[in-house]
């Protein structure tokens, strides 16, 4: 094919179909970017053997200051000898890296940087740099020489005594500190790099070579690229840092560690000297594995801490808690106050990570039972509160607030609840058991807490203690009011208007409301199923009150008029509107507050009525068991609980792409609109399917009447949307069966 | 590093808001139909077809074999039977589509006596005439390995050509010509002295275009790599990969 070409960067031969006439290898380079290693174990073309390290006497040519005397260890980033610098005459250790690391100027430049910023490093725990340059094509450091080990092979005998982990780990932290106050983060502190001399003086070795060798995007592996020919990614892992010490920022985010990721690696390394064992996941604390002092375990865990902002966050703070430790006997009645206070609100956070999983159970499980034995909801806000102040109370450990909440929640749920359900009862039960139990557990750790509180303690346990009579006494007085009371609830006034009818009622104990359909004469009640697609019905308290209470029938907004009504009939499309005034009441108590009016057939006056609650009120829509289950129903209900964990999973993976805007919201909200109707398919709720549908094709109409207004689509495809949304209505309504008036209607037209 | 640069000369539009990439697009649309995700697949093979045609070859099919399974592969494709599943790969374009390549073959295989070929899809106008004149020395790679190096291959030839199409339409068609070599070269062998004499610039000037010259193709090589992938921060791991498919020895 012609004289063979070479690159002149990388000197490897040009093939014919070489991009541009360019060397492919070099064009990817340079897509990669300068700063951006690919790596030095795949700087030229052929895959790269291991790095060997030079005979003593093959070196000893390349540096003629140097008497090289042996060589004491090797790895990925290169190899280290004892050399002796003759006019000096002192021992020094000589680190070389592998020789086709960086061949460009950029790295030049780079390095040069570094190890001057290194070199200012003058620190009795730092390992000096002498010495740094090229020499012969082999980039080379000088430094000061170590007689002892390194922290890795006290390791390997297992764990290392706590005495001697607290002498060791304040001397890392004074080194850490003082790299860190000159703006140098080291990004891989580990074991290796701890070096011991003979007096037990510590070193920190290796400063920043990492950063100089540069591979500061931390190759995650990623789907469909396991294992590539050479696999050079363990061998990449080896000289990027070793991950067991990576802050959990420096393997997600590496653009922005910070000095706080060296003290998350002295934390592995503590916890590793401590226990012998690398920390897993979960973490547990080292007291619980080995027999020492459980208050450094909260100064390990602190280290440890996922998040940097909740770390220590400074070296040298952690190392006054250590000295602190070690210099006061264990048992000792109250801790030092934290130099450092962890972020407000986050006591137990930081501390006990898994009670907080316990809260939001304990607070679901509540929340589940409120809706579950509560007839008619209590006022949102109120709900709201009591809440807070559960997690509030739980969180702060602070148990007058825990107590006030109980009682109010207690208050509540008897009141508000109506019966005396044993439901509601075992819920209480089950947030005393709970707020009991963490009690005795914070009772250790908030003692000082506890005791400052004092005054403020008394007042709120004593307005805690009034609800918890007050809820004794009307428990009682309600038990006893639903057992023997006849009174037959008694609306006081109705207001209508055009949108809604404010019902309210005498003395309201939790009875509920009747909607009915139809003259006197002929009054049938809609299937709830549709009920709330009917209107919006609110029920709303003023707080405290006994005496009243408003029942506010919403029309559901950008539906306004427009509903699906079922009944004995069948579902029937029309509107619903209220006649506005103060209606009289009718002979059975009831008071007609509008009408209903189909598209086919009469209108049908609608009727409010109170009813006890037991009966009905404002029901939950019809269970599935009065639904009719065909076998092709029960069938597709099996299909769609199949299908529904893939859609689910599908959305995840799309919200991750929607959340970092890759795609669309129109491509996210259908992948959100196929679980929700696959999980109403999974229910085998067929009208929930059509209205999610129906909402759906309402929505996509709404976007593209935007587009269409401004002429971006075409009329066909405008049509062809309000055609859908059209198709879909009637769809959601099941042909009606004609009953005698529509019949009638439907042969005069 | 983000993919907002639309280098294509397709009227395909894109929402103007969003980063979106050819290949999530596609992704995306793999629930339902879209005529945008349509024309990113059909656009995003019309770039790479050629190692899809060279991996055929590869297999021992003749020229004519070869055009024809090609042809057939990218129009059952676009009917997008296939993006729904394809799991595993859909990382990457590139490993998504020498997948379902290699299933389309073996498919293919079986049904080695069918007469009919897909008459009534909608064919992808490529080249294919083109493809056996232009091309490679033999050597020793397997089939695989020869897709992924075409693949590289056709990605940098694209970028390359791309670039030199836009400095032309900016009036810079010679500047190109002579600087193109220092996109990759060094500074000692293509001293910026000669190329300033050639160019009839100063040597300062020189520097500062050489520079805005890798830096353009970066951007581009970067923003066409992104497009076959589903996440912008793939764009290194895929370029990293490409490069060793690059630098294994023949």
């Amino acid at each position: 094919m012609g004289t063979e070409q070479r690159c002149s960067t990388c000197g490897k031969a040009l093939e014919a179909n070489a991009p541009g006439g360019l060397c492919p290898e070099c064009l990817i380079k340079v897509g990669l970017g300068s700063g951006v290693d690919i790596g030095p174990e795949i700087q030229t073309g052929a895959a790269r053997p291991a790095f060997v390290p030079p005979a003593v006497g093959k070196l000893a040519g390349k540096f003629p200051q140097l008497e090289v005397l042996e060589l004491i260890g090797k790895g990925g980033m290169g190899a280290v000898y004892k050399a002796r610098q003759r006019e000096l005459d002192r021992i020094v250790a000589l680190k070389i890296l592998p020789p086709d690391v960086g061949q460009d100027a950029a790295f030049a430049e780079r390095f040069t940087r570094e190890a001057r910023a290194l070199a200012k490093l003058n620190h009795p725990g730092i390992v000096t740099l002498y010495e740094f340059g090229r020499a012969d094509g082999l980039y080379f450091f000088l430094m000061e020489y170590v007689d002892g080990v390194n922290l890795r092979r006290l390791l390997a005998g297992g764990r290392v005594s706590s005495r001697e982990a607290l002498a060791i780990v304040p001397q890392i932290c004074d080194a850490l500190q003082y790299a860190h106050d000159q703006g140098i983060v080291r990004r891989d502190i580990k074991p290796e790099n701890i070096l011991l001399d003979r007096r037990g003086r510590v070193k920190v070795a290796d400063f920043g070579l990492a950063k100089i060798i540069g591979n500061q995007n931390e190759e995650k592996p990623s789907g469909g690229e396991s294992a590539p020919a050479s696999s050079p990614l363990s061998d990449a892992s080896k000289v990027m840092g070793t991950p067991q010490y990576m802050s959990p920022e420096q393997i997600s985010a590496p653009g922005e560690v910070d000095h706080r990721a060296d003290i998350y690696a002295l934390g592995v390394v503590f916890y590793q000297m401590l226990t012998g064992e690398l920390p897993g996941k979960p973490i547990e604390a080292p007291s619980k594995k080995v027999k020492i002092d459980v208050r450094l375990d909260e100064v390990v865990l602190h280290a440890l801490e996922q998040k940097p902002e909740l770390r220590y966050q400074q070296a040298s703070v952690l190392k006054t808690q250590i000295e602190t430790i070690a210099s006061t006997p264990a048992g000792a009645p109250a801790m030092p106050p934290n130099a450092q206070k962890p972020p407000p609100g986050n006591f137990s956070a930081a501390k006990v990570p898994w009670q907080i999983w316990v809260v939001v159970a304990v607070l679901g499980l509540e929340g589940l039972g409120d809706l579950a034995t509560i007839q008619s909801q209590p006022p949102a806000l109120f709900w709201l509160a009591s809440k807070c102040l559960f997690a509030a109370g739980l969180l702060l450990g602070w148990w007058p607030i825990f107590v006030l909440f109980l009682s109010v929640a207690g208050y509540h749920a008897v009141y508000f609840a109506g019966s005396a359900s044993l439901v509601a009862l075992m819920n209480l039960a089950l947030v005393v058991l709970t707020g009991t139990a963490f009690r005795f557990y914070f009772t250790g750790k908030r003692l000082e807490r506890q005791r400052s509180a004092g005054k403020l303690d008394l007042v709120i346990g004593s307005i805690a203690g009034a609800f918890v009579v007050l809820s004794l006494l009307s428990y009682w007085q309600r038990s006893g009011l639903l057992k023997t009371s006849a009174e037959a609830p008694v609306i006081e006034s109705v207001v209508v208007s055009t949108d809604k009818a404010v019902v309210k009622q005498r003395h309201f104990h939790g009875e509920g409301m009747d909607f009915t359909f139809g003259p006197m004469t002929n009054r049938w009640e809609p299937n709830s199923a549709y009920f709330d697609h009917l209107f919006d019905v609110t029920l709303e308290w003023p707080w405290f009150r006994r005496d009243g209470a408003n029942w506010v029938i919403k029309s559901r907004h950008g539906t306004y008029s427009d509903y699906i009504l079922d009944g004995p009939p069948g579902p029937m499309h029309g509107k619903i509107v209220f006649h506005p005034g103060t209606p009289a009441p009718e002979a059975d108590g009831s008071y007609v507050i509008g009408e209903f009016q189909p598209e086919n057939g009469k209108p049908l006056p609608i009727a409010v009525r109170l009813v006890r609650n037991e009966s009905s009120g404002v029901r939950a829509p019809q269970t599935k068991a009065d639904a009719p289950t065909s076998e092709a129903m029960l069938r597709q209900i099996q299909a769609a609980r199949v299908e529904l964990p893939y859609a689910e999973a599908e959305l995840a993976r799309l919200t991750k792409l929607h959340s970092s805007n890759v795609i669309t919201d129109q491509a996210f909200s259908e992948a959100q609109y196929k679980v929700e109707e696959l999980k109403a398919e999974s229910k085998g709720d067929e009208a929930e399917v059509w209205r999610i549908r129906l909402r759906q094709a309402e929505e996509n109409l709404a976007r593209l009447a935007k587009l269409h207004s401004s002429n971006a689509i075409s009329d066909q495809d405008y049509e062809q949307a309000e055609l859908k949304v059209k198709l879909l209505r009637a769809q959601s309504t099941p042909i009606p069966v004609p009953s005698q008036s529509t019949n009638q209607e439907r042969e005069h037209q | 590093m983000a993919a907002t640069e639309s280098n294509h000369r397709d009227d395909v539009p894109e929402a103007p808001a969003f980063v979106t990439t050819h290949w999530s697009v596609v992704l995306a649309a793999a629930l339902s139909d879209t005529t945008r995700a349509q024309a990113a697949l059909e656009h995003l093979c019309r770039i790479y077809w050629y190692p899809i045609y060279h991996f055929v070859r590869r297999q021992g099919h003749s020229t004519h074999d070869a055009q024809d399974l090609t042809q057939e592969f990218f129009a059952r494709l676009l009917e997008k039977h296939w993006i729904a599943d394809a799991d595993q790969s859909r990382g990457r374009f590139r490993s998504f589509m020498l997948l379902i390549l290699k299933r389309f073959l073996v498919v293919e295989w079986r049904k080695a006596n069918a007469q009919k070929r897909a008459g009534n899809l909608h064919p992808l106008p490529l080249p294919l005439d083109t493809a056996e004149t232009t091309r490679e020395p033999a050597d020793n790679h397997t089939p695989e390995q020869a897709f992924e190096k075409q693949w590289a291959l056709t990605l940098l030839d694209k970028v390359v050509r791309d670039l030199g199409v836009a400095y032309e339409q900016d009036g810079n068609g010679r500047l190109f010509e002579v600087l193109k070599p220092s996109l990759t070269g060094r500074r000692e062998t293509q001293p910026y002295a000669a190329l300033a004499s050639a160019l009839n610039m100063s040597e300062g000037a020189v520097r500062v275009a050489v520079h805005r010259l890798r830096e353009r193709y970066r951007e581009r090589l970067r923003a066409e790599v992104a497009h076959t992938v589903s996440f912008p921060a793939d764009v290194d791991n895929e370029l990293r990969h490409l490069f060793r498919v690059l630098a294994r020895t023949p």
